[in-house]
């Protein structure tokens, strides 16, 4: 049986979170490497560099899209859509 | 403490569904060198680990399992949505979906359910970081037999970026026991156990 994606997936969408995934990879992976080269300058800097740019591509998925952390919610919305959008497991925007 | 990422980690979008092959993929969530006895374990190491660069290593590696798991859930619930009576039947999936339905239950392939006896928390440096190198192993050797039995891209696609991880984690692994090592006696490692030796 095919159950398909959501229909009428909205690319832009898909591509900013995309882009949210692969900086969060880089910074997983400074991350695990620092815990065992704690004092590497490069890579402390580099996870500043990469965390700001997260915080900045999270913050405008959320005013456009929605929440993915709820330390950076849109307060203007009229609506708690953290709880009222699908769930990353459905397999529509992941 | 933890916060919550409303996001897979690596994608998961599954046109197809394939009971047969949920249920062997399902033993990454619950089975003996699962995804969910990862996390339990090195975060279940980690309190009396004396070194702080290991308990950090033991915290975000747990902590990433945890997403890890997480896809293993969505791929099984995903390839198993809006079964019918009869795919259920013909599929054999019907042994397990008498006792859960369509829902996630952490058991391996074979039935047998999550046990935390699956893994160890002995509490010596040495012996914990070694276990922990092995059971990156186990994972990733399991990955290399569930992509030999499943053909699907949509399902093969996140399966290779979780036996990547399990390289990286096995690599990290063997830089902790080094670190752990080189805050031993040199002359023999076993001259004492710093967990629990003061």
């Amino acid at each position: 049986m095919n159950t398909g994606c959501k229909p009428c997936m909205d690319t832009e969408r898909q591509k900013l979170l995309q882009e949210i995934s692969k900086v969060d990879f880089v910074l997983k992976e400074l991350n695990l490497y620092l815990d065992t080269h704690p004092y590497d300058q490069q890579a402390m800097e580099r996870f500043g560099q990469f965390n700001a740019l997260k915080n900045k591509l999270v913050k405008d998925y959320t005013e456009k899209y929605g929440p993915l952390v709820l330390s950076i919610v849109d307060m203007d919305s009229r609506e708690w859509k953290w709880a009222t959008q699908d769930w990353p497991w459905e397999g529509g925007y992941n | 403490m933890w916060n919550y990422e409303k996001r897979l980690q690596y994608p998961v979008k599954i046109t197809q569904t394939n009971p047969q092959i949920a249920q062997v993929i399902i033993s990454q969530y619950g089975g003996p060198d699962g995804e969910l006895a990862a996390s339990m374990r090195y975060l279940a190491q980690r309190y009396t680990m004396p070194y702080n660069t290991v308990a950090g290593v033991l915290t975000d590696i747990g902590t990433e399992e945890l997403a890890h798991f997480e896809m293993i859930c969505a791929i099984v619930y995903q390839l198993t949505r809006n079964l019918t009576p009869e795919e259920i039947k013909e599929s054999g999936f019907d042994k397990y979906y008498v006792d859960h339905t369509l829902a996630l239950w952490p058991q391996a392939a074979g039935g047998i359910p999550f046990n935390a006896c699956e893994f160890q928390s002995k509490g010596d440096v040495i012996t914990d970081l070694t276990e922990d190198m092995a059971a990156e192993q186990k994972a990733r050797t399991t990955y290399d037999n569930i992509l030999r039995l499943v053909k699907d891209p949509d399902v093969c696609d996140p399966i290779r970026f979780l036996r990547a991880r399990e390289i990286v984690h096995f690599q990290r692994f063997g830089e902790a026991l080094r670190i752990a090592q080189e805050n031993l006696d040199s002359r023999n490692f076993y001259a004492f156990n710093p967990e629990f030796d003061k």
